[in-house]
């Protein structure tokens, strides 16, 4: 299903143009909003949803504030003494990067650098004390690579966050997510 | 002079920190051997660590360490529990014990020997030689250790000390072969495997298990939520129905499976040097 669904996306887009030019989406004044719907690595129903917030500062360099929120399927339909672990993670960043590609497609690659709130709820019935909550932060470094297509002041983006830390062993699984979305361009000038 | 005065004080203050006897671990107390399992059919390397000036005219407490040739911070587990028992048995003056390491092979034994059960989650069908190895444990390792060793041959005079499938394992020897061991050191144990059937084993032994006489250590990290929230629940048991169990437990801050796993070994050991 999820094949059917990408392969639905993928082909309108060849018929979409990129940034009404790319000279101006190079301008200074460029600033986008986007909101992402996707999948996250760490659970097979693990949910993610993006906020970025995106401003021009030079020609090819942009900034970045980036919000994520994972959170997974809930299941209180647990079997005596089995286990059950729902998470919940707020990640924020901020971070720089370069916007490359012309016409159709334009990419932007980003290093960002912020922090996660992993928030998680451990459920096993039938215990003396059947639930355990736990919260934890973490600093974060991460790379996102964004792609965008679209016209004028509305546009499909995509995106790929790939958390660089924890580095080594860790207590947290990295956890990388691909999300789809539309954009919005707060500012246009010809 | 007063600065002078003042300078040789603080010399003198911070190189008493120095004072403290350190140990070097000394390999020539090891003694390797390996032994053929005809229960589990597999031959596991053997680390014995005699403690220094051994003797045969004294019987020594037996420390079985499961996993015993994995590596922990770069050093070999067998290595630093040999020195935390020395220091232990300085601090405490009480003689030292002998250390038995079992290897435990590649990533699919350990699986078959350590889990009580198959698995059914990942790794799916893994486990459920738990029974044999705990033969291999009583019927194999300890006679051997008992007929070349100057060794306390009750079950008061043997400890057994696991980690995650290692911890696991302690269990199943505290519920299925309680005679074996008295004395477990129980670090962030992996009960949640095969939903928890440790605990169902646990419930079916505790009327025959309920008036022995234990030495218990219970140590987990904060941040392994699947394996805290059984360790809690097996303290919670061992607290309610083992009257007679010294127990003692230690929840390490902000530390996961792995980066926890030093210091319940430390303390594992202090206590159970300070209750033999």
């Amino acid at each position: 299903m999820k094949c059917v669904i990408f392969i639905a996306l993928l082909i309108p887009m060849k018929n979409i143009f990129a940034q009404d030019s790319t000279s101006n989406y190079l301008s200074k004044n460029n600033q986008v909003l986007e909101f992402k719907l996707g999948l996250g690595k760490l659970q097979p129903q693990l949910v993610a949803f993006d906020f970025n917030y995106q401003r021009n500062i030079l020609k090819h360099i942009s900034t970045l504030a980036f919000s994520q929120i994972d959170v997974s399927a809930w299941d209180r339909n647990a079997k005596k003494n089995a286990l059950v672990i729902n998470h919940l993670h707020f990640l924020q960043t901020v971070g720089i990067g370069s916007t490359i590609g012309r016409k159709r497609f334009n990419t932007g690659l980003f290093l960002l650098g912020g922090g996660r709130i992993y928030h998680t709820h451990t459920i096993v019935e039938g215990l003396h004390s059947p639930n355990l909550y736990t919260t934890k932060f973490l600093p974060e470094l991460g790379l996102l690579l964004n792609l965008k297509i679209g016209k004028r002041k509305y546009y499909f983006s995509t995106q790929l966050y790939f958390p660089l830390t924890p580095f080594g062993n860790s207590i947290i699984e990295k956890n990388p997510t691909l999300t789809f979305g539309v954009g919005y361009k707060l500012t246009s000038k010809k | 002079m007063k600065n002078l005065k003042f300078l040789f004080l603080t010399v003198f203050v911070f190189t008493l920190h120095s004072c403290k006897k350190e140990f070097n671990f000394d390999d020539t107390l090891v003694r390797q051997t390996s032994i053929q399992s005809k229960f589990t059919g597999s031959q596991y390397p053997i680390y014995i660590v005699l403690p220094k000036n051994y003797s045969v005219n004294k019987k020594y407490e037996t420390l079985y360490v499961l996993d015993g040739d994995d590596e922990l911070d770069g050093q070999l587990v067998y290595k630093q529990i040999g020195l935390m028992c020395q220091n232990s048995s300085s601090k405490y003056s009480k003689e030292n014990v002998i250390i038995v390491a079992i290897s435990s092979l590649g990533q699919d034994e350990r699986f078959r020997d350590l889990a009580p059960v198959p698995s059914v989650v990942q790794p799916i069908g893994q486990g459920g030689g738990s029974e044999n190895y705990a033969k291999f444990l009583e019927l194999e390792v300890k006679p051997y250790i008992e007929k070349n060793f100057s060794v306390d041959t009750t079950s008061k005079g043997r400890v057994i000390c696991g980690h995650s499938l290692g911890g696991t394992m302690t269990g199943y020897m505290f519920t299925k072969h309680p005679d074996v061991f008295s004395n477990y050191l129980t670090l962030s144990p992996a009960f949640w495997w095969g939903d928890g059937v440790m605990l169902k084993y646990e419930e079916e032994a505790r009327a025959k298990n309920s008036s022995n006489e234990l030495i218990t250590f219970v140590g987990y990290g904060e941040f392994e939520e699947g394996i805290r929230i059984y360790a809690e629940e097996w303290i919670y048991r061992l607290k309610s129905y083992y009257p007679n169990c010294q127990l003692e437990t230690n929840l390490v801050k902000k530390k996961g499976h792995i980066s926890s796993a030093k210091e319940n070994i430390s303390k594992s050991i202090d206590f159970y040097y300070s209750k033999k």
